[in-house]
């Protein structure tokens, strides 16, 4: 089923919609769960969440890309369940190692709580990214954004692990110095 | 700013890019189901049970492989250079701005920094000179077949400098050119941003001495 049918299934109330959708994306936000939560019940908690929100969402909203809209929902869901449970007792999930990379990444730059304008913010992320390469960009979206680990972003992109890790090395260090150089206090 | 803050703004990046990525899936059903269609998914199938038979025996080989990959971080070049190996050669290079030169090679096992360093067979360091950011991975069972890893990196150029074979390639996106080689049992990977290939060569040559 496309998705603008899927999309017009919401519209018209019908509970269709939701069983297309686990058909159809199920899987997909599934394994975006479970790289954070590292729980399939959690993770499956999670996904139905992201039904439930879609649900209340659509309408008024019409998504211009669903799967993405989903994908999104399902991301700060799954973060916030993560943030809501005893992080000290959080298990060596994707997420954790992809957070400590990034944590490391600023840590060198002596962080500070300082903050930041979300949007401002996420329009460098966006410019940095348009800088990467197509293959750069994607790694580092399939590890900060979906938390895949290191093997499963070589198995997808069909590149060594060892050219993964330095490609995600590289791109921190230029995500770093970038965003120093666009004022932004680390 | 804080991680959190990064990586919810990472969330919140346009969605082509989110996409980007996913559709890799998309593209391997599309072709699965071509070729399925086309009556290759029996053989396939086939291939797939004769070639489990052949490899299964070999599974055992690999349980060592589960161990994670580890880094660890720091924060100035001093630090850096005290873990590598004796004789190591980058002590003796000078990088420009931008510029990495990568190493693969034994770990200095008894480092207390290092618990479970008998896990891994080898590590990698990318020192990156100007920014002083510098990192250690170790790698369970890495490979260090030099010429696989080279066509992997699509590194297809070769050149022979004083015996040792150079696998290099100039990548026209990022404007650099990235080299791949052995030396004394040791693996590295150079990646210098400049377009001409003799500078290149300049500098694994001094490395080599």
């Amino acid at each position: 089923m496309e998705d603008t049918q899927i999309i017009d299934l919401y519209f018209s109330r019908s509970e269709n919609a939701i069983k297309a959708t686990e058909s159809k994306y199920g899987q997909y936000c599934k394994t975006i769960a479970n790289n954070i939560l590292c729980n399939i019940n959690d993770s499956e908690e999670c996904v139905n969440d992201t039904y439930l929100q879609t649900w209340n969402s659509i309408p008024p909203t019409r998504p211009n890309n669903f799967k993405a809209f989903l994908a999104r929902i399902t991301r700060n869901l799954s973060l916030n369940k993560l943030k809501s449970k005893n992080t000290n007792k959080r298990k060596i999930s994707e997420y954790s190692l992809a957070y400590d990379e990034l944590e490391n990444m600023l840590s060198t730059a002596q962080t500070t709580d300082a903050y930041v304008d979300e949007i401002f913010l996420k329009n460098l992320l966006d410019e940095f990214l348009e800088t990467l390469s197509k293959e750069s960009r994607m790694i580092f979206i399939g590890r900060y954004w979906y938390f895949d680990s290191i093997s499963e972003i070589s198995k997808k992109l069909k590149i060594s692990e060892s050219k993964t890790k330095m490609s995600l090395l590289r791109t921190r260090n230029s995500l770093k110095d970038y965003l120093q150089k666009e004022g932004v206090v680390l | 700013m804080n991680c959190e803050h990064l990586i919810k703004a990472i969330g919140d990046i346009n969605e082509k890019y989110i996409l980007e990525y996913a559709d890799i899936y998309e593209i391997k059903k599309v072709y699965l189901k071509k070729y399925l269609k086309q009556g290759i998914g029996l053989v396939a199938c086939l291939v797939l049970i004769i070639a489990s038979v052949f490899t299964l025996p070999m599974l055992n080989l690999f349980e060592n492989q589960t161990v994670k990959m580890q880094s660890h971080y720091f924060d100035s070049y001093s630090q850096f250079v005290e873990v590598l190996p004796e004789n190591n050669l980058l002590k003796n290079i000078s990088l420009e701005k931008f510029n990495e030169v990568a190493f693969i090679g034994n770990c200095n096992v008894g480092n207390n920094d290092y618990y479970d360093t008998e896990n891994y067979s080898s590590f990698e360091m990318v020192l990156s000179k100007d920014n002083i950011t510098s990192e250690i991975v170790f790698t369970p069972n890495s490979n260090k077949d030099v010429k696989s890893i080279a066509e992997n990196q699509s590194l297809f150029e070769t050149i022979t400098i004083d015996t040792t074979v150079v696998y290099y390639s100039y990548n026209i996106d990022e404007e650099y050119y990235e080299a791949l080689f052995m030396y004394d049992s040791d693996l590295y990977d150079v990646r210098l941003e400049e377009k001409d290939e003799n500078k290149l060569f300049n500098l694994i040559e001094d490395m080599i001495k």
